[in-house]
């Protein structure tokens, strides 16, 4: 089912948290709402799962308006950010929730519910853990149980907010490739917010940048990383230093032995060298202008340079974005 | 609590000043707190059981308790209703006038209770705003059972409001919006999300509140009348039967009294346990 | 029960900055807004906010020469006099008994310390008028405690002392349970700090410890006065009610509807709530600034 949000416009008292955001998911994609906290994208996730009402605006699903259908009818399941599973409930009882609150008419049987609840278990992993409470459970497993819990009623749209975010980084990791990998046997349109740059990136098919309100820019990850559309989205994606007043990754400042083959570049002395890691990281101050900038090398060229505190080199930019301001 | 050596080394006072304060709040509590409870089944049993039991169950005290038991089991559920409404209201929306509303609410614990009687006087005693329209149709309510209640539900309003409210508030309301985006309807989402949720903490408010209902005394004395067998409640009754100098028998039915505030205590003890292991 | 209610009302209002709102204009998905409202202010307007504008319309109707001739009538003014002198006593010997209490029931372990503290609430759940009556009997002058101390000298039952011990008794357990959730969430590392610093243990406490407390035992003294200028039920026994002498001043309203002067009775009453009002907001500061005190402490 395909998601449309159209010219929506929403305030809490005098604060604008969404202003005019315009937005289309296609049916299967995986989509990732980006933005830096206090950005509106939990408001707009909010707005399109029917937990909250715009101002003004439509949102429509499956090419029909759905803006004023209540929650219950919009056939979307939600993963809360904290879960809210209900504590008092197991894991199959919270799992089997949306099935046994259905209208008599549609409800399925007890035997159906089993069978049913049993495979959600089996494809989160937790098949053996269906007795216990959520209190009893890692982070981890909470969020699968959340999944699966909103998966029981087979939605046409998954809204997840913040999936990862009370996670530590090894179980992030860890759940960010099965959810993508769930996604790709599903193949519900899903949308998930985060304030983590690596993992929109990383997982989603398509992107929104937002910011105060607004969406700055929409595109597949490798295409707003290579293209940003404005200084905000570049920096928000990737760490920055400025060079001549234009923006540069620090992987894209070459550092090189040197000294006067390139009229471009400029001399520079060795301030920090950072060799832990995969990359290392090398700060240096301009000699002309006594700036400092950060750059990144491969190990391997660091090996090749012999690079020590001290030295001078020359560096060039690569990729330099100038935005117009 | 002191638990590790290290924070012992530095915090600790001497060991003979230790001593003294908690003898020292040990000895007040018992002389102020405990001596005063301890008298009332004493001196209840001062005359042997025999007497005990013939002073709680003489016909003026059943009838006492009768109307006690019948006054709570109006006003509670009243107050209960009310508190499940108003935690609803406050804990789970945003509206202008929720902090005024919230601050009503705590109105009948800043009222004397004597004023909390003096009120129901006022507005329907014989003199008071419907007191003679009441009395055109044979109505009574002060000096009868109504006023009784009312003056009870009064005094008893924000007991189940005030648990639930913090209670409500501190679960946060993601568990009712999951129900509902998984389909519920609002009647599924109450019995099966919210209800189960604040259990204990409902059941912590009905206790307080039928026990102060039960004790009440200030603002029912007020409305009462005080007639035998009529309108008189339990508390009632332990006045009369003391300013009648029969101690042991107002004695003997306060101990009744003083045993439910026992339980309420130890209920007290339990739901809140029982309530921080849900919530824990 | 009572105290320390409102500094619990913090996380969910802060969420997703909801704190604005706008009538007419449901907020979120829940439902049952307008039916529960409704209903709750239908309750409290008939149950609370009518009955309670009685008072003050009979009072004015009544006019401001009757209001202040009852008010200031010698037998009133010192009712008053008893009722706020002994609620002040009292708060005070609350307070430094309370702490005490709530002192060692948080700092020490020892034998007994769990029952100590479930006993504090016996004052919350006794109803009072039997412990008017089990006061009375033991600091009667032929009492468990009232005979030794008549020999000594030392009048209580019947007196302006005997109230002032009734509420006590009525007034502990706000102290111990103001001051204690703030002495179990006192920062251990500050007093270490201040150890470390060379400062004796009693430095320790009086400069340090007691600033720290000293909002929650306001709120707790707050409360016990307040609640001690309404009492009836324990007081109305012990203090044997002699005109001019031990007469408190819920008594006097009593009396005054025993006469069937209405006027007269409301005119005391509303000076009542206007005290404990006044009291109810001053906690409310109180906390209000122990709560921002304690938000600076924390950032």
């Amino acid at each position: 089912m395909s998601i449309e949000v159209n010219n929506i416009h929403k305030s809490f008292g005098s604060f604008e948290v969404l202003k005019d955001v315009n937005l289309r998911v296609e049916d299967g994609e995986l989509f990732a709402l980006l933005g830096p906290s206090g950005s509106g994208k939990t408001s707009l996730l909010r707005i399109i799962a029917g937990l909250e009402l715009p101002d003004s605006g439509t949102i429509r699903l499956n090419d029909e308006d759905a803006t004023k259908s209540a929650a219950r009818d919009r056939q979307v399941g939600f993963v809360f950010q904290h879960y809210a599973l209900f504590r008092h409930m197991t894991v199959f009882e919270n799992i089997a929730f949306g099935l046994r609150v259905r209208p008599r008419e549609t409800r399925p049987n007890e035997h159906a519910i089993r069978e049913k609840v049993g495979k959600l278990l089996e494809l989160i992993q937790l098949t053996p853990l269906g007795d216990r409470f959520p209190s009893q459970l890692s982070g981890g497993q909470r969020q699968r149980v959340a999944l699966a819990r909103a998966l029981a009623v087979e939605p046409k749209v998954l809204l997840l907010d913040e999936p990862f975010g009370a996670l530590d980084a090894r179980v992030r990791k860890e759940l960010r490739r099965w959810l993508r990998h769930l996604h790709d046997t599903l193949h519900v349109a899903s949308v998930f917010v985060t304030h983590d740059q690596e993992e929109a990136l990383e997982v989603a098919d398509r992107v929104a940048i937002m910011n105060h309100g607004r969406i700055e820019q929409t595109g597949a990850p490798a295409d707003v990383y290579d293209n940003p559309a404005n200084s905000f989205v570049y920096e928000f994606l990737g760490d920055v230093t400025l060079f001549n007043g234009s923006y540069v990754r620090p992987h894209d400042i070459e550092i090189s032995r040197d000294t006067n083959l390139n009229p471009a570049a400029v001399l520079s002395k060795v301030l920090y060298v950072g060799a832990a890691g995969g990359v290392v990281r090398v700060e240096l101050r301009r000699e002309d202008s006594g700036v400092v900038i950060e750059a990144e090398i491969t190990r391997e060229h660091y090996r090749e340079l012999h690079l020590q505190v001290g030295d001078f080199v020359s560096i060039v930019p690569r990729h330099m974005k100038v935005f117009a301001s | 609590m002191i638990t590790t050596s290290r924070t012992r080394v530095l915090r600790a006072e001497p060991t003979w000043l230790r001593r003294s304060l908690i003898g020292l709040a040990l000895g007040l509590t018992l002389l102020f707190i405990v001596l005063p409870l301890a008298a009332v089944f004493i001196q209840a049993f001062d005359k042997g059981w025999q007497v005990w039991q013939a002073a709680v169950t003489e016909e003026n005290a059943r009838s006492a308790i009768m109307l006690s038991l019948m006054v709570t089991g109006i006003s509670v559920p009243l107050n209960l209703f009310f508190g499940l409404t108003a935690a609803w209201t406050i804990a789970r929306f945003q509206f202008k006038g929720r902090n005024l509303l919230l601050t009503l609410i705590d109105i009948p614990f800043g009222v004397s209770p004597v004023v909390s009687g003096l009120i129901f006087v006022l507005v329907f005693g014989a003199q008071g705003w419907f007191g003679a329209w009441l009395a055109d149709r044979d109505v009574q309510i002060i000096f009868a059972v109504p006023g009784i209640v009312l003056a009870t539900v009064f005094v008893t309003f924000p007991f189940v409001a005030r648990e639930l409210i913090p209670l409500m508030q501190s679960q946060g309301s993601d568990e009712e919006e999951a129900a509902i985006v998984l389909g519920a309807t609002a009647w599924q989402m109450f019995r099966r999300v919210t209800l189960p949720n604040i259990k204990w903490g409902l059941l912590y408010g009905v206790v307080l509140c039928t026990a102060r209902a039960l004790g009440e005394f200030g603002a029912v004395s007020v409305v009462s009348g005080h007639i035998r067998g009529a309108t008189n409640t339990i508390p009632l009754h332990v006045e009369i039967l003391y300013n009648e100098y029969n101690y042991t028998a107002a004695f003997a039915v306060a101990s009744l009294l003083s045993v439910v505030a026992v339980v309420t205590l130890a209920l007290k003890k339990f739901l809140e346990w029982k309530t921080r292991e849900d919530n824990g | 029960m009572t105290a320390g209610y409102s500094t619990r009302f913090t996380r969910r209002n802060s969420v997703a900055g909801s704190s604005k709102s706008t009538w007419f204009k449901r907020p979120g998905i829940l439902p049952g807004f307008w039916p529960a409202f409704s209903y709750s202010v239908l309750y409290l307007t008939l149950i609370v906010l009518i009955p309670l504008s009685a008072v003050f319309l009979k009072a004015a109707t009544a006019g401001w020469s009757k209001i202040w001739d009852t008010i200031s009538s010698p037998r009133v003014v010192a009712a008053y006099k008893v009722t706020f002198g002994a609620s002040f006593a009292a708060a005070v010997a609350s307070v430094v008994i309370g702490f005490l209490i709530a002192w060692a029931l948080t700092r020490y372990k020892f034998p007994g310390r769990a029952a100590m503290d479930a006993l504090v609430d016996i004052p919350f759940a006794l109803p009072t008028a039997v412990a008017g009556i089990s006061l009375t009997s033991i600091y009667a002058p032929n009492g468990w405690l009232g005979r030794y101390l008549e020999p000594l000298g030392i009048k209580v039952a019947f007196t302006p002392l005997g109230i002032t011990i009734a509420l006590i008794f009525i007034g502990l357990p706000f102290v111990v349970r103001s001051v204690q959730p703030v002495l179990e969430d006192a920062d251990h590392e500050i007093e270490e700090a201040a150890s470390s610093l060379g400062a004796s243990r009693w430095q320790v406490f009086r400069l340090v410890l007691l600033p720290a407390f000293r909002p929650a035992l306001l709120t707790g003294f707050a409360l016990a006065f307040a609640r001690g200028l309404g009492e009836y039920g324990s007081v109305v026994f012990i203090s044997g009610n002699l005109p001019m002498k031990t007469e408190i001043a819920p008594l006097l309203i009593i009396a005054k509807l025993e006469q069937y002067d209405y006027a007269g009775a409301a005119a005391i009453a509303v000076a009542m709530l206007l005290a404990s009002f006044l009291m109810l907001f001053g906690i409310n500061a109180i906390q209000g600034r122990s709560r921002r005190f304690m938000e600076t402490k924390l950032s």
